[in-house]
């Protein structure tokens, strides 16, 4: 396996008016060519902040943005798309090696616009093509997820939440990129057609050898997907694990937490609930930014210093109990 | 005697295309029958789409349903005209599922809580004993912190206890809560979930839980009706349906349903395709035929199932039957 994407000590900071919030404080990880890593966290942990990083859709009062963010590409190099001027992100990053597929779907679609025209705005626009070869290009990816062609005369309004999702995504993988970011992709649907969108998400990646980043509050659907699982933790990620070992043993004491929180209809377990709030990301906790809801806390310790990442079994763990 | 005994209830709304056109209807009820004793909890499963909501609104006397009866202590509301039905109100109420849009951003916390009570003319020491100690019920500890704040100064799991707490604050009989955790984080819908789940057993609540996530229901129901495009498609205790769940609609949705498992990256569920049907224009026969993997071509595809008690409290509605 080769590398494709890589964090060093991201950092993403916004000025409000109540102070500078700390959405993505130093963020490092890797993702291998053709692996899935599922961002998981509560709200208010700054996953979605970090998504939007990794293609540069920074808010327009961002306060600071340090790191690097590589992206190994045959074709380009290695390249640090935090240092890429806008220009040439756009032409030659977004939509062609990463693209992200938006949250909320019914409103990533705009209602005046048909889907034709929504989807070869960004081929047209941004790289130039013509109207011809874009819609053939559009034609294409809606057969790649299971939509008829006569889809892009419509507008969203006549497509039910399943299919717009189906149009938001293959408007993503039209270009055939290398990382799709899927930002909480089924938070809107039913569990039916959350289960059919995930079994499409698994088809398309197994077909063009695709890169998930998915961003979800739901470890359950995480599982669907993930290769390695990263835990986001008041703008930290706690824990990387892969997947065999990040559901059998979680490390850190919030990805325990976390996983005994999650309602399961099968498994006979008492549910347990993480007491207190996710904390501010203007003023977070010294030390391990966990420690004031943390059991296992260790006094004097946990709540001075900033655990530092250590590896067990596999799993990369910031905790000072390791 | 059962506290709530509902029978063929429909609430069918009509839309009108033009002056002369016939007029057309959204079934978005369309005969369902249950019954609750006192304490149970019914959880009433579906997608969106399914009537879940309606059904819901329309036990409370919310919507008026187009026929059927709905008995509560042995009398028929299903008709009454709403003058008379003050005792109802005053004995039900219900939880929303949007923490957000519930409450009204103008008032406190103490108002919130305190007008049902107002309504009920409560003198205002009592009323003011009653939310503080309504407070510290939801755990929104110390119940002075809270008291005086608006709405928006409180995080989604926080205002999803206020409205806990104002629905249970007159200590009605029968609550309807409509997805209540739906729009919470999974992290914290344990916590309400179990919030629920305990003040409902202190005291002996009969309650209605509106979801689409049975994984949540579990964790409170005692029986289960599974809706599909405004029909019932099954019904029974939880724990019978959930062992084995009859209809292949019901099938599928414990089917859908992820569980943290890193195996589940290498399997494709077995689903149905598509989405359940509009509520204007249903299939004919059963409403799930189109999207059944089990469906018998000339029969699901024509005759309506009729209801059938298949085992001893456990109804479906299916041909396979």
């Amino acid at each position: 396996m080769s590398i494709l994407l890589e964090l060093k000590n991201v950092k993403m900071y916004y000025n409000t008016s109540r102070g500078t919030v700390k959405a993505v404080d130093g963020i490092s990880f890797k993702l291998q060519r053709g692996e899935t890593m599922a961002l998981v966290g509560e709200s208010g942990s700054g996953k979605s902040s970090l998504a939007f990083t990794i293609i540069r859709l920074l808010p327009r009062n961002v306060a600071e943005f340090s790191g690097e963010i590589l992206l190994h590409d045959e074709e380009l190099g290695i390249v640090d798309i935090a240092k890429m001027s806008e220009e040439e992100l756009r032409r030659r990053v977004r939509w062609k090696k990463i693209s992200i597929v938006l949250q909320a779907s019914l409103n990533a679609l705009n209602p005046v616009l048909r889907i034709q025209d929504q989807m070869i705005e960004p081929l047209v626009i941004h790289l130039g093509m013509s109207k011809t070869e874009a819609v053939k290009i559009a034609e294409e990816a809606l057969k790649s997820v299971g939509l008829p062609s006569d889809v892009l005369h419509r507008y969203p309004f006549e497509l039910s939440g399943g299919m717009r999702q189906r149009v938001v995504i293959a408007t993503a993988i039209m270009m055939k990129p290398r990382l799709v970011i899927l930002d909480e992709p089924t938070s809107a649907l039913d569990v039916i057609t959350q289960a059919n969108i995930m079994n499409l998400l698994k088809e398309l990646k197994k077909k063009f050898n695709l890169s998930y980043l998915l961003i979800t509050h739901d470890i359950a659907l995480a599982s669907e997907i993930a290769d390695k699982v990263g835990v986001m933790y008041a703008g930290k990620l706690v824990e990387v694990a892969p997947s065999d070992i990040f559901f059998r043993t979680p490390k850190h004491p919030y990805s325990q937490k976390l996983l005994a929180a999650m309602p399961t209809l099968r498994e006979e377990k008492t549910i347990e609930h993480i007491p207190g709030d996710v904390p501010s990301l203007i003023n977070p906790p010294p030390g391990c930014r966990f420690h004031p809801r943390c059991p296992l806390a260790i006094k004097g310790k946990c709540d001075k210093e900033e655990p530092v990442v250590k590896i067990v079994e596999n799993s990369e763990v910031s905790c000072w109990l390791y | 005697m059962p506290l709530l005994e509902v029978k063929n209830l429909k609430t069918w709304f009509s839309v009108k295309k033009g002056l002369f056109s016939r007029a057309k209807y959204v079934k978005a009820v369309d005969d369902v029958s249950f019954t609750l004793e006192p304490g149970e909890v019914l959880a009433v499963i579906g997608e969106s789409g399914s009537g879940k909501t309606t059904l819901g609104r329309t036990v409370l006397r919310l919507i008026k349903p187009t026929s059927g009866s709905i008995i509560f202590e042995g009398k028929d509301i299903a008709k009454e005209s709403e003058h008379k039905l003050k005792w109802y109100r005053f004995s039900t109420a219900m939880v929303f599922q949007d923490p957000f849009g519930s409450l009204n951003p103008y008032h406190t916390i103490r108002y919130i809580l305190e007008e049902p009570l107002i309504l009920r003319k409560v003198p205002p020491k009592e009323r003011f004993e009653s939310v503080v100690k309504a407070l510290e019920e939801v755990r929104l500890i110390p119940p002075e912190d809270f008291i005086n704040k608006y709405p928006h100064m409180l995080s989604g799991g926080q205002r999803q206890r206020v409205g806990i707490a104002r629905a249970l604050i007159t200590r009605p009989k029968f609550i309807v809560a409509d997805e209540p955790v739906s729009m919470l984080d999974v992290s914290i819908r344990a916590e309400i979930l179990s919030l629920i789940r305990s003040l409902q057993t202190k005291y002996n609540i009969t309650m209605m839980y509106i979801t689409h996530d049975i994984a949540t229901a579990k964790y409170l129901s005692d029986k289960i009706l599974v809706m599909y495009a405004g029909k019932m498609v099954e019904y029974g205790s939880f724990r019978d349906v959930i062992r084995e769940p009859l209809h292949p609609y019901t099938q599928s949705l414990i089917e859908a349903l992820p569980e943290p498992d890193p195996a589940n990256r290498f399997r494709i569920r077995k689903v149905p395709p598509g989405e359940p049907p509009s509520l204007i224009n249903p299939p004919p026969g059963c409403r799930f035929h189109p999207r059944c993997p089990l469906a018998i071509k000339g029969k699901c595809d024509k005759e309506e199932p009729p209801l059938l008690e298949v085992k001893s409290g456990h109804y479906v509605a299916c041909w396979l039957y």
